[in-house]
């Protein structure tokens, strides 16, 4: 109700006019003091007065929780990069001991703040491995057909830690949540999420002890998902994750393929997020910085859409 | 009550997928009895209600209502067809565009505005002419009046007619810019964006708008860009910074954001789009983009980034 009011205020309607033919005048005070609780009807209904759709104003309210909670989200973030040291000194006294309230409250960060501490070895892996699974409850995430940020972002963090079975578990259902209709995609960012997904489903199986013909053929056919979506959703940093997955993947298999060299050279040094790249070393082949110079100076090849000769020829 | 109904099936059906059982789901928050007359009859329900409940199923209430709107096909798909049409990438755009041509929205200036946006995506195809796409953001700007400045669907249709007509005598560069200065960007964020851009990018190495006012015009895009991370936004705020610091005489500040924004377009953009910024680019900073590209990356990123192995 506060930011219908601070809505209100800024566009300079009075209460009279907004409240006209949807409720009383003394009910909206009342919303306000939270003497009684609005309805979704009457909230939409006023919404609608200040021509704002109510999904639109729901992230408005998302958005502002983020404000609010701003060191979460960055402490996640940190997480998320695998850069440890700085969430643990520059965030995690921050946000320690007080309720979290993002999205990622639930699992997320309390998974990501096990994986710091064990990273840091403050803790064993073994003490948060066992703390991360009753958090996380994956048998309750793969035996249903839910995609929920939460859940997502908790499973690429506790990839990293997790044994070769419960990668292998985690591994078929980002498969198979990937490719079949039946999954319900309660996202609040979807383009994020299903980002973050097609990243455990490629970095669980590329980084598989033994690679079989059939993993492959899914890694395949997720890098053409992978690709497809980000062609038409373009989201930063997400692509460096992607393409250093992809270049450790060629390089470990001795496969040959410059167009991915050049999306992860480009993902790097074309980055808007300064954070991310500085103070970290990206490793390349020698051989490999000439063909992305040789990438560079193919006219046809800059003048082509995104990612047409990598999802043309595929990655092996 | 169509809404609170939509909301009341979603959650029975996350219940049922989580395997929670009634109780567990209202404990503290409505006695079971109320839950079963609510999800039969799609009665009103309090906010609060939503967020508790969705809550208890592990959700926030925004990917409830997310899920409601965009993928129970609510959503024309109105976000979708105006960041392709501004990023003008048209791969997957024919079902977005028939979606967007079937669709009657209640709100009169957002219409209008998708009459435009339609006529413009026609034009740029070559399916009407540029004449017919500015007689349609004629009609879309008839009855508008000064004042309706702070709704954003008016104010971008205009900054789409100043787009397509900067000489006109009707809207100035300088009074667009300062209404969308004014403007509430936290509401309607992709319109407020693509206003922004669609302005600043029309004014580029022309004196139609004060180095001031630009100035602040780019410090808004920095400021709404904090916390989106969409690349072809990025992109073009980094092209506004060089644009400053060429301005400035500052030629090695401008070398950073130049490179960021040449490297994107590279990769991001191909084609007729890919070529007419490109051409755009070395004209207004006086440079051979793929010797600067080339010059940067040996000498700056690359060294800066990667070691060799």
């Amino acid at each position: 109700m506060d930011s219908l009011e601070r809505i209100r205020l800024e566009r300079k309607i009075a209460i009279k006019d907004l409240v006209c033919d949807i409720t009383s005048r003394r009910n909206y005070s009342r919303f306000l003091s939270d003497e009684i609780n609005i309805s979704l009807e009457v909230l939409s209904k006023l919404l609608n007065k200040l021509y704002i759709p109510f999904s639109e104003f729901s992230f408005y309210m998302y958005n502002l929780l983020m404000y609010e909670n701003i060191n979460e989200v960055y402490f996640h973030e940190l997480i998320r990069k695998e850069k440890y040291e700085e969430a643990y000194q520059k965030y995690y006294p921050l946000i320690q001991g007080k309720q979290w309230k993002t999205l990622y409250s639930g699992k997320t960060i309390p998974i990501g703040t096990l994986l710091m501490k064990s990273k840091l070895r403050l803790i064993s892996d073994n003490e948060a491995l066992r703390e991360m699974t009753q958090i996380l409850n994956l048998e309750n995430i793969i035996g249903g057909h839910i995609i929920d940020d939460d859940d997502i972002e908790a499973m690429f963090l506790y990839i990293r830690i997790c044994g070769p079975q419960e990668k292998e578990k985690i591994s078929a259902f980002a498969y198979d949540a990937l490719t079949s209709e039946k999954y319900m995609k309660l996202t609040g960012f979807y383009e994020q999420t299903i980002t973050i997904l097609q990243l455990i489903g490629l970095k669980t199986l590329t980084t598989k002890a033994i690679i079989t013909n059939e993993d492959r053929k899914r890694i395949n056919e997720l890098t053409d998902i992978a690709l497809k979506f980000h062609n038409r959703t373009r989201m930063g940093i997400f692509d460096i994750m992607l393409f250093q997955t992809l270049y450790e993947y060629i390089k470990a298999n001795n496969i040959e393929n410059k167009y991915v060299v050049f999306y992860y050279v480009t993902s790097i040094i074309g980055s808007f997020n300064e954070d991310f790249v500085k103070d970290h070393k990206y490793a390349i082949a020698k051989a490999d910085i000439n063909m992305f110079y040789e990438c560079l100076n193919d006219e046809d090849f800059i003048e082509s859409n995104m990612y047409e000769r990598l999802l043309a020829n595929g990655i092996m | 009550m169509e809404l609170c109904k939509e909301f009341w099936q979603i959650i029975e059906k996350i219940r049922k997928e989580r395997n929670l059982s009634i109780s567990l789901v209202c404990e503290d928050i409505i006695s079971e009895r109320t839950y079963y007359r609510y999800m039969r009859s799609g009665c009103e329900m309090r906010f609060d209600i939503l967020s508790k409940l969705s809550h208890r199923l592990g959700l926030d209430s925004v990917e409830i209502v997310k899920f409601a709107f965009y993928f129970n096909k609510k959503d024309p798909g109105i976000t979708k067809f105006l960041f392709r049409l501004q990023t003008k990438q048209f791969s997957d755009i024919e079902p977005i565009y028939q979606s967007i041509l079937e669709h009657k929205e209640e709100n009169l200036s957002l219409q209008k505005l998708l009459n435009a946006c339609i006529a413009k995506y026609e034009w740029i195809v070559g399916k009407i002419a540029k004449e017919d796409y500015i007689s349609v953001l004629e009609k879309s700007l008839e009855y508008s009046s000064a004042e309706e400045n702070n709704n954003i669907f008016i104010l971008l249709t205009r900054v789409l007619y100043y787009e397509a007509l900067p000489d006109n005598t009707r809207y100035s560069a300088e009074c667009l810019a300062q209404a969308i200065l004014k403007a509430d960007f936290r509401m309607g964020f992709i319109f407020y964006v693509i206003a922004l851009d669609c302005l600043m990018y029309s004014v580029l190495g022309s004196e139609k708008i004060s180095i001031e006012t630009f100035r602040l015009l780019t410090a808004r895009f920095e400021e709404i860009l904090e916390l989106v991370d969409i690349k072809p936004f990025h992109m073009q705020k980094s092209l506004y910074k060089a644009y400053l610091h060429f301005l400035d005489g500052q030629i090695e500040e401008m070398k950073h954001p130049l490179f960021l924004y040449a490297m994107n377009l590279s990769v991001l953009f191909g084609g007729e789009s890919y070529c007419q910024a490109k051409k755009k680019v070395e004209k207004l900073f006086k440079i051979n983009l793929t010797d600067f590209l080339k010059e940067q990356s040996e000498t700056v990123a690359i060294p800066k980034h990667f070691v060799f192995e």
